[in-house]
């Protein structure tokens, strides 16, 4: 399976969100549009490596590791979650 | 789907729209030429909230250089903030800076031009704290923060302008005890002295019991304050509290004096506080004799409050 992710390294846009980490989850505002997300302890575990900057296939890794997934589904929640951010242009 | 209170969501989606338009009060302030530091909220938040709690915050605080508070008020008119209030016009008030709104969005800006308990002169505490600032990213923008000393001082000033009014200062001083270094705090007393905030950093840290071992660690002076801070634990009225804070620091006549103002505060304080005294001079002159009336009322408990206070203090 291909995802946007899937090619290279993505990470957030520096400067496109500001977020903080509450009780284990994610709050972030998108500067440009003023939404804000609230992202669950699994999309923060995904969204701290894309602060950084991660491939899918690292990404999904991190999913394995940390919540003991099946690796195939792992890969097709970091595809969907990657495609929502570049859906909102948050992604380099 | 997220499983954090709705509240702890909306209080932290908030703040973070505080940082989106701090950002942008910054930049305007950069286009006018008007170095800013931004102050509290993010750099709290950031710096003792890395655990997860949330730590919400509803306006914005930036301090510029004293000399240059007027351009800054006006490169923030530019983006559609406009004065509510200049605390310099505010009786009996440490005052420290302007507040402005937006009333498109209802922002809310505090621009700084010293911070509260500084006694010195306010260009020189500007020039202490503007030298060792942290660079940083906030929604996108680069601006600056104090460096961890001063912001570890502001704490301790921000608890003790508070009293024990309010918890958020006492659990950010709190947990700024526990998390900066010693060295940090001794640097942030250096800092006081240098900036005429030392009597003010010690009554801030003696808030707390964890701050009060570090001021007796860092051997700071006397606590001149301990009678206010003692008020302020036995929730003694604000009134009395500042009225306490003002003996301390400036003496019985100077308090006096201060009383007078309070009592008889310009005819631009008294339309803005009372908003039927703007119909006329008469309207105006009703107003000031009900004040005066309601604080002769209010003063007696405050006396008692303040006399019992320093008796205690003296046996």
């Amino acid at each position: 399976m291909t995802g946007p992710a899937s090619s290279g390294a993505v990470r957030l846009r520096p400067g496109a969100v500001e977020w903080r980490e509450v009780e284990g989850e994610i709050v972030a505002v998108d500067v440009q549009t003023s939404e804000y997300l609230a992202i669950n302890r699994t999309g923060a575990v995904l969204w701290r490596a894309l602060e950084a900057g991660a491939t899918a296939d690292q990404l999904a890794e991190r999913l394995v590791d940390r919540f003991d997934v099946e690796r195939g589904a792992a890969r097709r929640d970091v595809d969907e979650f990657v495609a929502t951010l570049a859906s909102r242009g948050l992604l380099a | 789907m997220s499983s954090i209170a709705p509240r702890a969501i909306a209080l932290t989606a908030h703040a973070l729209a505080r940082d989106v338009a701090t950002a942008e009060a910054v930049e305007a302030l950069r286009g006018a030429g008007v170095r800013s530091i931004v102050l509290k909220g993010p750099s709290i938040a950031r710096w003792l909230y890395g655990d997860g709690s949330p730590r919400p915050y509803a306006d914005s605080d930036v301090l510029v250089s004293p000399a240059r508070l007027a351009a800054g008020a006006r490169a923030l008119e530019s983006i559609g903030y406009s004065l509510h209030l200049d605390d310099r016009s505010v009786p009996g008030t440490d005052s420290h800076h302007l507040w402005l709104q937006r009333h498109g969005d209802g922002c809310r800006l505090e621009l700084h031009w010293r911070l509260p308990g500084v006694r010195g002169p306010a260009e020189p505490a500007w020039r202490e704290l503007s030298a060792n600032t942290e660079v940083t990213s906030l929604a996108g923008v680069e601006v600056e923060f104090l460096g961890l000393p001063a912001r570890a001082l502001h704490l301790a000033l921000h608890a003790a302008g508070h009293g024990f009014d309010l918890e958020k200062p006492l659990e950010d001083l709190r947990r700024g005890v526990r998390v900066a270094p010693a060295s940090c705090w001794r640097a942030a007393a250096e800092l006081a002295a240098a900036i005429g905030a030392l009597d003010a950093f010690a009554a801030g840290l003696r808030a707390i019991s964890e701050g009060a071992e570090l001021a007796a660690r860092l051997d700071l002076p006397g606590a001149r304050f301990s009678t206010v801070m003692e008020m302020s634990a036995a929730r003694a009225s604000s009134r009395s509290v500042n009225v306490q804070k003002l003996l301390c620091d400036r003496g019985a006549a100077a308090t006096a004096r201060e009383l007078v103002r309070v009592a008889l505060p310009s005819a631009h304080f008294m339309r803005f506080r009372y908003p039927g005294a703007r119909s006329g001079r008469i309207a105006l002159a009703t107003a000031y004799a009900r004040r005066l009336v309601s604080l002769a009322a209010e003063l007696l408990p405050v006396f008692r409050s303040v006399g019992r206070a320093n008796l205690r203090s003296r046996r």
